[in-house]
């Protein structure tokens, strides 16, 4: 199965593979520009063959679309937040090194002017209290990637993490809490 | 005290206290704190200071949208110059109001160097109905060409749903502040109030009706030409004349109405016909003689608008100075500076307006539609009547037949007021609604209310502001009113029935608006607090879970949405002989989603029952059961009975034959799906006339370049390729591959199966030479999306392999084969073993061809080994 592959694409990356990531893009893009909010098909309130054709084509991206059962989805969920942490924090990385070393050559990500310091560090900051998080707390840090990096719902990401819905809740409002106070403290330090 | 030190004994009871003392008020959790941590200082300030930092604005609220979408090279919508939309680009802002944002763009591709107004949006259509309807009324009011109407040059749709439409640039000043500024004399005024009268006659005359005709539509140029702005926009963006009975289709029903300007049927919610121009025109044309507008509407609450507008008399123009001056609060000089910008003494003006001019306007603002001026026409002929010192033809409303019409029509005040108030609210609101839809979500919310008295208080108090004058201000919006809503709800803990029936209540409202967002958490919260309480009404249950379902649809959460029409589903299933509506669309939109999945046999069955459920309920010539039978016939033709599916097809060509005219996307799909039958059936003269009128019927509604429209092409181009017709296959191919290279997005959806269809095609017709370049194509655009053991990408390998053999490229599709092979080897799946076969079989070929027996005999005898296993 090919979330298999995505898993193992992701472990090297996270464990310092950089190469890993050129590969896990294709693989995810279309997915991960849902996750953004983009719509790849409309809505349509009846499916003609010609548009589940249309629907096919536009899923065809998606990996292996056909055979991941409708519930196993939520697993690439998982999956897909923790690429998307990955691809900001390795792009906030790239960013700044640019801008210190002078090295006017784009990242291949898309437009990158448009992206101020203070977002791109905010990025950082973010990672690394994380990184602080989950020595403390793993779920929690699963329930933020979730719903921060992946822009999932509290609903999808309780399917996505297999925990009820309020465990989610109570995970995400202690973690913002954590997060918020780690944020600023290490603010003042700067 | 080292926070990540924390021991996870510490750490578990920190988070329970976290989490208790968030659900209690501020003054009580210190307490609740120092209670619950037996003494521990650590947990005492890290619970402290976390509630703390909980309090405190977060990052994490906010997702980097921003940054996501650049990080992924999105389109951003808050930043847009310099972007594309369709084949414009975005140079500069021009303003922002409650329907959308104005830009000032130009061709990205040169092509013209005319700078253009482009005007996005704000609403979405997400359903495709609502965009066919859209694009389709975008190409009536492109026909209007006329030199005082800004011509609508283009519009479509973004990615996001987003309408947009391109019209000429002008720049100029309202009607009004131009008269003002000028200080044109009346006669002057009226001279030019007859441009704008010829240019509303000239579209009435293509049945286009503006809709939303006020000073700030009517723009003069500097050279003194009038341009009429947004010339039908807002029917444009309201589908509910096509498909009135299903609510669900149209919620995006946008009217820009501005009360000081609407007709008492718009402001009804009645049928708005050309005679409602004439209307606003007359309010329009009393500004511009008077200064003032016939109604005072400002600081109104909404039944007293509804009662000016529908019920009183306006004040003569010539009365209105003589009003003004009485009146203490208007200030003196104000008034003698606007009869001034008229270059008129206070008694001139009066007598200039006294009389003719009186009556004229007067005639326009009449209550009745049918005894107003038919025409614009009429209207300015009256006006010429005037300045030529002829009689005018209008004549003075009588009052006994006002005072009868009042009275007769006040028996059904209540509902109207009430209409007219949520229409109010809505247009305050950033997006104003159609009052159509208004009046179907407020029956709604009235019907719900009926149920309880208490929720009748509740409806009251969601809409009644405490003080009068917020109630018409800027600052009170509908979301406000149902936010308060929403409030009052909540605090009514300890009366969970009547809480779930507000949320619940709520909710529909905003699912009938369109607002989706908003309906789902509400809708969902109510059925929570239902099934917590236990034993709830289990078919409203499955309806709620239905909606549920169609708001993520709607939204595009296909996941969600399936979700909750299973579980709609399972309930309507336990009850024998349940027949509804709601279980019928869950069907047929549950079965839709089987299809996808290709699971062919339960989507079969399902939309079988909605197709009898449907004919049971909705009757036999409901678009729904015409929509039911195409599905049927679809779900046959998919299980390999073609013919049967024809006899489907025929009868909902029937029903849309009926329902629908003649271009109508919906015959356009059948067409199709019934000319793809009866290829399998070898009926190919009959397919190919289908496939042509279903492709002009595309051509016309979408125009050259839409994405259906390229559909409908590619199924011809398959259809003649399928034939042998490569003569015909290949002039479509091309034409339709050199628009999605040049005109439309690189990444769009079509390129792919257009450049495999072209290989294809060259190599069936033993063209190797032509095939080449389009196989290659196609193996780098499925490679770059599918992983390379996908049997698409082993397919369009094995394709370019055999090109190349016959192109006498040995090396090279060695290599391919080769890879093909390997790649096919370890895979048990059935797809593989033809494509193993078809390389194998080339591969042995191809060392035949190459003289190299030995490889030819290894390879032979491994095909010969997987047919003997068969």
């Amino acid at each position: 199965m090919e979330t298999d592959k995505i898993t193992k694409l992701l472990q090297a990356h996270t464990s310092g593979d950089s190469r890993a990531l050129n590969q896990l893009i294709p693989l995810v893009y279309d997915e991960l520009k849902r996750m953004a909010q983009i719509r790849l098909v409309g809505e349509r309130s009846d499916h003609t063959l010609s548009s589940t054709e249309l629907v096919h084509e536009a899923y065809l991206k998606l990996i292996d679309f056909d055979h991941i059962d409708w519930q196993n989805r939520y697993h690439f969920f998982g999956i897909a937040s923790q690429i998307m942490r990955n691809i900001l924090v390795d792009y906030a990385v790239k960013q700044q090194a640019q801008k210190r070393g002078g090295n006017r050559k784009r990242v291949s990500l898309g437009e990158t002017d448009a992206i101020t310091d203070v977002k791109l560090h905010d990025i950082l900051s973010i990672h690394h209290a994380l990184e602080k998080l989950e020595k403390l707390d793993k779920r929690q840090v699963r329930v933020v990637v979730c719903r921060f990096f992946g822009g999932l719902t509290i609903d999808e990401t309780a399917k996505t993490l297999d925990i009820s819905t309020p465990t989610v809740s109570r995970d995400w409002k202690m973690a913002k809490a954590w997060l918020n106070r780690e944020l600023s403290l290490s603010h003042n330090e700067d | 005290m080292k926070i990540d030190s924390m021991e996870t004994k510490q750490w578990k009871k920190l988070k329970k206290i976290f989490s208790e003392a968030l659900l209690l008020k501020d003054d009580e959790r210190k307490e609740y704190i120092i209670r619950a941590a037996d003494g521990d200082k650590t947990i005492i300030k890290e619970a402290e200071t976390l509630l703390e930092a909980y309090e405190t604005a977060s990052l994490l609220d906010q997702p980097f949208e921003e940054i996501k979408k650049s990080a992924l090279g999105e389109f951003d919508t808050d930043r847009k110059n310099g972007k594309q939309i369709g084949p414009y680009k975005i140079i500069d802002s021009v303003g922002h109001g409650g329907m959308g944002s104005v830009y000032l763009a130009e061709r990205a591709d040169g092509n013209f160097n005319q700078r253009v107004a482009l005007k996005l949006l704000r609403t979405g259509l997400h359903s495709n109905e609502q965009v066919q309807r859209f694009i389709y009324e975008r190409q009536i009011l492109a026909s209007l060409n006329h030199e005082n109407i800004a011509r609508l040059f283009d519009g479509g749709v973004t990615d996001e749903g987003q309408p947009w439409f391109v019209m000429e640039y002008v720049e100029g000043k309202p009607i009004n502040e131009y008269c003002d500024e000028h200080k044109l004399s009346l006669d002057d005024r009226l001279e030019l109030f007859l441009d704008v009268c010829k240019a509303v006659q000239y579209a009435h005359q293509k049945l286009i009706v503006h809709r939303d005709i006020k000073p700030t539509n009517i723009t003069v140029k500097k050279n003194g030409t009038i341009k009429l702005l947004d010339f039908g926009i807002a029917k444009a963006l309201n589908s509910d004349d096509y498909i009135q009975n299903d609510i669900l289709l149209t919620q995006t029903g946008l009217l820009p109405l501005t009360p000081a300007y609407a007709s008492p049927e718009q402001i009804r919610g009645e049928t708005v016909s050309t005679v409602s121009d004439v209307y606003q025109l007359g309010v329009v044309l009393y500004e511009l003689l008077t200064g003032y507008q016939p109604y005072d509407v400002s600081g109104k609450t909404p039944s007293e608008i509804e009662q000016v507008i529908c019920e009183d008399h306006p004040t003569r123009p010539s009365s209105i100075i003589s009003k003004m001056e009485s009146s203490a609060s208007v200030n003196d000089k104000i008034i003698q500076g606007r009869i001034r910008l008229r270059r008129l003494t206070s008694g001139k003006q009066k007598r200039k307006l006294r009389g003719d001019l009186d009556t004229v306007i007067l005639m326009a603002l009449r209550k009745e539609p049918d005894r107003r001026y038919n025409s614009a026409e009429q209207f300015a002929k009256d006006i010429k009547n005037y300045l030529a010192d002829r009689p005018v033809s209008a004549y003075s409303d009588s009052w006994g037949y006002r005072s009868k019409k009042f009275i007769s029509r006040h028996k059904a005040g209540v509902s109207v007021a009430a209409a007219v108030l949520l229409m109010l609210i809505l247009y305050t609101s950033t997006v104003t609604w159609h009052s159509q839809q208004t009046r179907e979500a407020l029956h709604y919310a009235n019907e719900e209310a009926a149920k309880s008295e208490q929720l009748i208080h509740f409806m009251m108090g969601m809409f009644e502001a405490n003080d009068p004058a917020e109630a018409m201000g800027d600052t009170v919006t509908a979301r406000v009113l149902l936010e308060r809503g929403i409030e009052q709800a909540e605090t009514l803990d300890n009366q969970p029935e009547i809480q779930a029936q507000m949320f619940s209540v709520v909710g529909k409202v905003y699912y009938q608006l369109g607002e989706y967002e908003r309906a789902y958490p509400l809708l969902r919260q109510s059925m929570d607090i239902k099934n917590d309480m236990g034993q709830p009404d289990e078919i409203e249950q499955a309806d709620s879970y239905y909606l549920l379902g169609a708001a993520m649809h709607h939204k595009g959460n296909y996941r969600e949405s399936d979700y909750y029409f299973e579980k709609a589903l399972d309930i309507f299933n336990s009850f024998s002989d349940h027949k509804s509506v709601q279980f019928a669309n869950s069907l047929y939109r549950t079965a839709n989603i089987r299809g996808v999945r290709r699971d062919f046999e339960a989507a079969f069955s399902m939309h079988k029952q909605a197709l009898y459920m449907r004919l049971n309920l909705l009757g036999e010539s409901h678009p729904d059961v015409g929509n039911s039978y195409k599905s049927v016939g679809n779900t046959f033709h998919q299980s390999g009975d073609p013919a049967k599916a024809i006899k489907y097809f025929r009868k909902a060509a029937d029903i849309y034959g009926v329902g629908y005219p003649e271009k109508h996307p919906a015959i356009a799909d059948l067409k199709v799906s019934k000319a793809r039958a009866l290829q399998e059936l070898n009926k190919f003269d009959k397919a190919e006339k289908y496939l042509i009128s279903a492709l002009a019927i595309q051509t016309d509604i979408y125009g050259e370049h839409h994405t259906n429209t390229g559909m409908s092409k590619m199924a011809l181009g398959h259809f003649y390729r399928n034939t042998g017709d490569f003569a015909k296959a290949e002039p479509i191919y091309l034409e339709l591959i050199s628009v999605i290279e040049n005109e439309l997005s690189g990444d769009h959806p079509l390129k792919r199966p257009v450049t495999e269809a072209l290989g294809r095609l060259y190599l069936d017709n033993n063209e190797p030479e032509k095939a080449e370049s389009w196989l290659r194509k196609t193996t780098q655009l499925l490679s770059s999306s599918l992983r390379p053991e996908h049997p698409r990408v082993l397919t369009a390998e094995f394709r370019l392999a055999d090109c190349l053999l016959q192109l006498q490229e040995y090396e090279e599709a060695e290599v391919l084969l080769l890879q093909v092979l390997d790649q096919a080897g370890d895979q048990s799946d059935e797809t593989y073993t033809s494509i193993k076969k078809d390389a194998l079989h080339t591969v042995v070929t191809l060392y035949e061809i190459w003289n190299r027996e030995d490889q030819a005999e290894i390879f032979s005898s491994r095909l010969q080994d997987m047919d003997a296993i068969e």
